[in-house]
């Protein structure tokens, strides 16, 4: 990519993670250490299971969320539209991923190495504090809309249809309200 | 005796730490550039420091005491309002409204036995301010946000594959919503 291209990427990804006003130039720095890859539609970017050792950061295109149902079969429980930040809890928790993505539109990404991240996100510099802030912003986001779904839930009125389980996984994982 | 709440803010402040590429210890000048930002503040037992529904323009880091964490149900049900969590000392909440726009509080904050808060507001948190003390408690709630959403999911799916089609209970969905709110 080239230096224009990483600074409109970082002011998109910036400005959907409220931080319009924010100076693009560190995270445009942190995308350029990034691997840039091209990714097919129907191609994974990781699977339910894998063990997190990247944060992606979708820069343009889709993708699909998918998750084992009950009956083991997979199943779309949510997407991501770029700009946005995939997958970035298993990573900075070390864990396992726990759902499955796929493109679901030719899109292109840029992926961070966990350990990269783990380290930059204790680092006070300004590409570090962008990271924090997008992360945080982006977790509380995912938490927010699946509690108020949950107190919908909760607080409707009784004779409301079945709570949707796979609408609450879908909030968690990138849908938006 | 209580604790002095300065001194409970500065041994809850220095148990973040280490933060950096070198891994240091917080230094005395970092938490107290905090603690000028956000100074601690005493809250009596049974007082509400903020109430579901308003408009969510800080989030309180407890380092003394405990809060519960209830949200209303509805006029409607005998049931009208449940405790969803317990925030133990050294625990953020409300931290939505550093990093979300517009939103509001999703459950009614109340101290149950005289707890010290600092109040964090969005600027203190905006990057480009490098302080290595707020570094470390951005830190610190980054990992328990993610932890949240790890369990949360765990539990969902717990549930989805438990009704199998069926209908979760109402106890399953408060349940779940403990570990969100």
């Amino acid at each position: 990519m080239t230096a224009p291209d990483l600074a409109r990427h970082a002011q998109r990804l910036l400005a959907a993670h409220a931080l319009a006003d924010a100076d693009p130039a560190p995270l445009a720095g942190l995308l350029a250490r990034c691997a840039e890859r091209k990714v097919a539609t129907g191609q994974f970017l990781f699977q339910e299971g894998d063990p997190a050792g990247e944060i992606v950061f979708l820069l343009e295109g889709r993708v699909s969320v998918m998750k084992k149902d009950p009956e083991g079969a997979d199943r779309q429980i949510g997407a991501w539209f770029a700009p946005a930040v995939v997958g970035g809890a298993a990573a900075v928790e070390g864990a396992r991923r726990s759902a499955s993505c796929v493109a679901g539109a030719p899109s292109l990404v840029a992926a961070l190495p966990a350990a990269d991240a783990r380290e930059l996100l204790g680092d006070p510099g300004p590409a570090g504090g962008e990271l924090r802030f997008i992360l945080l912003a982006a977790f509380t986001e995912a938490l927010a809309n699946t509690t108020q779904h949950l107190r919908d839930l909760l607080t409707g009125d009784q004779s409301t249809p079945a709570p949707d389980l796979e609408r609450l996984l879908a909030l968690l994982h990138g849908a938006k309200r | 005796m209580t604790e002095d709440p300065v001194a409970a803010a500065r041994r809850q402040i220095a148990a973040l730490g280490p933060v950096g590429w070198g891994g240091r210890a917080l230094a005395d000048a970092d938490i107290d550039a905090l603690l000028r930002a956000a100074p601690p503040a005493a809250i009596e037992a049974g007082a509400v420091l903020s109430r579901e529904g308003e408009p969510a323009d800080r989030a309180f880091f407890l380092v003394a005491g405990r809060l519960r964490a209830s949200v209303s149900l509805g006029d409607q049900r005998a049931e009208r309002d449940r405790t969803v969590n317990e925030i133990a000392a050294g625990e953020v909440t409300g931290e939505a409204a550093l990093f979300l726009t517009g939103g509001r509080r999703t459950a009614t904050l109340t101290a149950i036995e005289p707890s010290t808060v600092l109040v964090l507001r969005r600027d203190l948190f905006l990057p480009g301010a490098p302080n290595p003390a707020v570094v470390a408690l951005q830190s610190h709630i980054l990992a328990g946000l993610a932890r949240r959403i790890e369990r949360t999911d765990a539990q969902i799916v717990e549930a989805w594959r438990a009704a199998a089609g069926g209908t979760p209970s109402r106890g399953g969905l408060l349940a779940l919503l403990g570990v969100t709110a």
